[in-house]
Formats: structure tokens, C-alpha cells, sequence
């Protein structure tokens, strides 16, 4: 075996080495990463999400029931009012 | 009365005068050296812990040079040539530096007592964060390593000796003493010297190798934070390390007491062992380098330095190492490109794993253009992922070469 041949061995070993090192230190911060860090983030994602969800849901009620009912004759007696208090301008 | 010779009186003098032009000038030489070493530390140019006690043992050793009995020049501090047990056994009763050296130094053992102290200063959070992204660039910081060898056997060393100074590559101490301790022993002190002389330089001389490979506005990039970044805690460190420590000595046994030392550092600080950190990062580790550059000055003895096999050792080293850091660079710039820029490429340096010096490097070449830019997490990343890669190839060298030759 020539150097040529045995460098070229000892880079393709270590780059392979290095990155199986790579991927079980990559598997051990996955698999044992059940810490209470994770839950927490996990947990505040969740809530996050449903709480978002119901603020939506509350939100499109109110608006359904603002189109419902007669909502462009009453901001225009609400601009009116203005008018009478605070004048044109 | 007798006429009294004064060169037999003041024996460091005689022996100066009377050695010859080439020795006279190389003792002159390295004394200055010395003095010089110590003034570098000092100004905080090089490392001054290793610096001030190599340089002053430099410049001792050279000066304090006497006949022995026989005739022969030498000094009361050590003789690394020894390996007959009967004359080890004299000179261990004669020289004050020599069981140090003999008990501590030829056989690793300081080695290992400094891997573990910085395996106590390391946090392996970082590395457990990105583990690719670290390994790759420590791979990449590992050109010297690879590529000195060929050169190194072009220049007509043998594949051992080749390997031997090609680990200088790596810029760990410990790991080029371990290589030339088991694969040239013939070389082992110059090369042990030409590595640590260098790695001091790392220093010094890497700032300049970014200035001119990294333009300044790709120095100041400030890399983006990890997503969903979760803190690790300390068992998980501590079950990173004992896994790890296994995985790499079942793989390497050859270079199992290098591991086990820098895991047993990990394992002791994640433990949280408070009195045996205490102890280990503070007297042992500091005890141990201490000895280190005070035994490396001791050996830069000229009768040694004036080896032929030096000059090429000399050349060799440095190359090794500007290659390393070149690669270190070209993986960052990599990583640079295909990150959509938002990569600094400086952080490849890192990957050379002079612990934590090139880490620092980076942080301050990158603080010097944008002083809000903070690298140094991933920056230390690299450099324990360094570590690993040079102990693999440490391993691969050191179970590799006697099997082909």
C-alpha cells in the first residue's frame, strides 16, 4: 500500500468515523432528551394552539354576528354623532 | 600554587567557548530564544503559561551546561536519550528533572492528566446542540493532519516519522506526544518540542490567517440561533460522555487512555464532584502544563536541536498546521455558502482543536469587526469536536501504520 492509497483510507475512515460520532451523539440528544425542557416546550406549543384556535373561533363569531345584524347603518349613525359632537373636523 | 583553569571553574562559560562555532552559536541562539519565549508570554503574544517556564527552562538548560565525569558535556536536569534500566536507575538518583520526565512525560502521563482538565473546562452542550455542523468543520480543520503525511514521505521520511509530525496537524499536544511516543520514538523529543513551540504560535499567528482568507464584512456575521433551542441538562451530558467514551474505545483501544481521560474530566464535572473539579481543573491541570513547559524548554537542549532531522521537522510542523487552518476556514466557507450566508466562515478555525485557544481566536477576529457578533458557543462546538477527530485519527495512525510497515 503506498502513502497515496493509505491517506486516502485513513480520510474516508474518518470522515466516516466522525460522522457515525456525529449521528449517535445526535441520537443520544434525541432518544434521551425526554427532559422537562421538552415537555414544557411541547406543552406551551399545545396550549398555544388551542388557545389561538378558540380566539379565532370567538373572533369569526363576533363578526358573523356583526354582518348579522344591521352594522352599516349603525356606524353610520356612530359617524353622525361624531359629526354632531366634534364637528367636521 | 596550581595555575587554575577558568573554563573548568565556570564550566557554563568553558564549555560554551570551547564547543565549537556551530554549538556555541545554537546554545547563544536558543538562550536568546528563551528569552525571548518568556517575553512574548509575558506581553500575553503566546500562551505565557507554557511560554514563561519553557522559555526560562531554555535558556537554563543551555547555559548550565558542565562536564560530567567521563568527560562528557551535559547538565543535572535530564538525559531523555536513556532507555538502558540500570543507567535510568543512576541517572533517576542524579538529575532532579528526571523522574518527572521519566514517570510522567515518556509515558504519557502528563498527557493524560491535561486532557482531563480540559476535560473538566469543556461543556459538551455545545457539541450536543449541533453535532454535524461541529464534526464537519473539525474534519475539514483536520487538512494538516491528512495531507503532510504524503508531503512528508515525498521529502523521504518514513510513513511512521510522517505520521509522527503530520499530528502536529491536529494541534493537540497530547495526542502528537502519544503518536511519536509509540510510532517514532527516535523522533519523539523533537517532535514533542516542534508541536507545543507551535502550538504556542497558534496564537499568535492564526489572527493573521483569517485577516487574510476572511474578507472583513464576512467576518462580522452573526449566525443564527438554533431552533427550539433546549437547554441540556447535566445527566444528559454525563450519559453523552460514558456512551461516547465506550463507542470510541471499543473503536480505538490504542488510544483508549486518551479518551478515557478527557471523558473522565466530562463525567467528573457533570457529576458535579465540586472537590475533585476543584482539584483537577485547578492543581493538576495547571501543575501538569506547568511541568509540560518547563520539561519542553529542559529538552531544547542544543546537542538535541542540532539533530538534522530537525529542519525538515521544523518546516513540516508549520505546515501542518497552516494547512489545518486553512481547511478549518474552507469548512466554514462551506458551511457559509450553503447556509444562504448567514454563516461565519471564522468559526471554522475552530475545528483546529487547541482547546480553547483557537476558539478564542475566532471570537476575537470576529469581535474585532462586529463587537455585538457572539461565536463563541459554536466556535467551542468545533473545537471539542476537534478534539475527537484528532484522538480518531490518532487511533487510525497509531493501530494503521505498524500493521502496513
Amino acid at each position: 500500500m503506498n502513502t497515496f492509497h493509505f491517506i486516502s483510507l485513513v480520510v474516508f475512515i474518518t470522515f466516516a468515523t466522525g460522522f457515525t460520532v456525529a449521528a449517535i451523539i445526535w441520537g443520544i440528544n434525541h432518544v434521551f432528551t425526554l427532559d422537562v425542557h421538552r415537555v414544557e416546550i411541547n406543552s406551551v406549543n399545545f396550549f398555544n394552539r388551542i388557545f389561538n384556535n378558540r380566539i379565532i373561533k370567538a373572533y369569526k363569531k363576533i363578526l358573523d354576528q356583526y354582518y348579522k345584524s344591521d352594522s352599516q347603518k349603525k356606524d353610520l349613525e356612530n359617524r353622525e354623532l361624531y359629526t354632531y359632537y366634534h364637528g367636521k373636523n | 600554587m596550581e595555575k587554575i583553569d577558568l573554563s573548568l571553574l565556570f564550566q557554563g562559560i568553558g564549555t560554551l567557548l570551547n564547543s565549537g562555532t556551530t554549538l556555541f552559536l545554537a546554545r547563544t541562539g536558543l538562550m536568546l530564544l528563551g528569552l525571548f519565549l518568556i517575553y512574548m508570554g509575558k506581553k500575553k503574544v503566546l500562551e505565557p503559561l507554557l511560554m514563561v517556564p519553557m522559555g526560562l527552562g531554555m535558556a537554563t538548560i543551555n547555559a548550565a551546561v558542565m562536564i560530567l565525569p567521563g568527560g562528557k558535556q551535559g547538565n543535572l536536569f535530564v538525559d531523555p536519550l536513556l532507555t538502558e534500566p540500570a543507567d535510568l536507575l543512576n541517572i533517576l538518583q542524579i538529575n532532579w528533572l528526571q523522574p518527572v520526565y521519566t514517570f510522567t512525560f515518556s509515558n504519557g502521563l502528563i498527557a493524560c492528566c491535561i486532557f482531563m482538565g480540559i476535560g473538566v473546562l469543556l461543556d459538551v452542550g455545545y457539541i450536543l446542540r449541533r453535532p454535524f455542523l461541529s464534526i464537519f468543520l473539525a474534519l475539514f480543520a483536520e487538512l494538516g493532519t491528512f495531507a503532510v503525511v504524503p508531503i512528508a514521505a515525498a521529502m523521504g521520511m518514513n510513513l511512521r516519522d510522517s505520521a509522527s509530525i503530520a499530528m502536529v496537524g491536529g494541534a493537540d499536544g497530547p495526542m502528537v506526544l502519544f503518536t511519536s511516543m509509540v510510532l517514532s520514538k527516535n523522533l519523539f523529543v523533537p517532535i514533542t518540542i516542534v508541536a507545543y513551540l507551535y502550538l504556542g504560535f497558534t496564537y499568535g499567528g492564526y489572527p493573521y490567517l483569517i485577516r487574510l482568507l476572511v474578507p472583513r464584512h464576512i467576518r462580522g456575521v452573526q449566525p443564527p440561533k438554533p431552533k427550539n433551542s433546549i437547554p441540556v441538562s447535566s445527566s444528559h451530558k454525563l450519559l453523552f460522555a460514558v456512551i461516547l467514551c465506550v463507542i470510541l474505545c471499543l473503536l480505538f483501544p490504542v488510544a483508549a487512555p486518551l479518551f478515557f481521560s478527557l471523558f473522565l474530566g466530562i463525567a467528573i464535572r457533570e457529576a458535579d464532584i465540586q472537590p475533585v473539579v476543584d482539584f483537577v481543573k485547578g492543581p493538576l491541570l495547571y501543575g501538569s502544563t506547568f511541568f509540560l513547559g518547563l520539561l519542553l524548554g529542559i529538552l531544547c537542549e542544543a546537542h538535541l536541536i542540532l539533530n538534522p532531522e530537525i529542519l525538515p521537522l521544523l518546516l513540516l510542523g508549520i505546515l501542518a498546521l497552516l494547512l489545518s487552518g486553512i481547511g478549518g476556514l474552507l469548512g466554514g466557507y462551506i458551511i457559509y455558502w450553503f447556509s444562504g450566508k448567514k454563516f461565519n466562515p471564522v468559526i471554522g478555525i475552530a475545528g483546529v482543536s487547541c482547546v480553547p485557544s483557537t476558539a478564542k481566536v475566532a471570537q476575537k477576529a470576529v469581535a474585532e469587526v462586529n463587537p455585538n457578533a457572539i461565536i463563541l458557543q459554536d466556535a467551542l462546538g468545533a473545537n471539542i469536536s476537534g478534539v475527537i477527530t484528532t484522538a480518531i485519527i490518532t487511533g487510525l495512525y497509531v493501530t494503521l501504520i505498524p500493521l502496513i510497515t
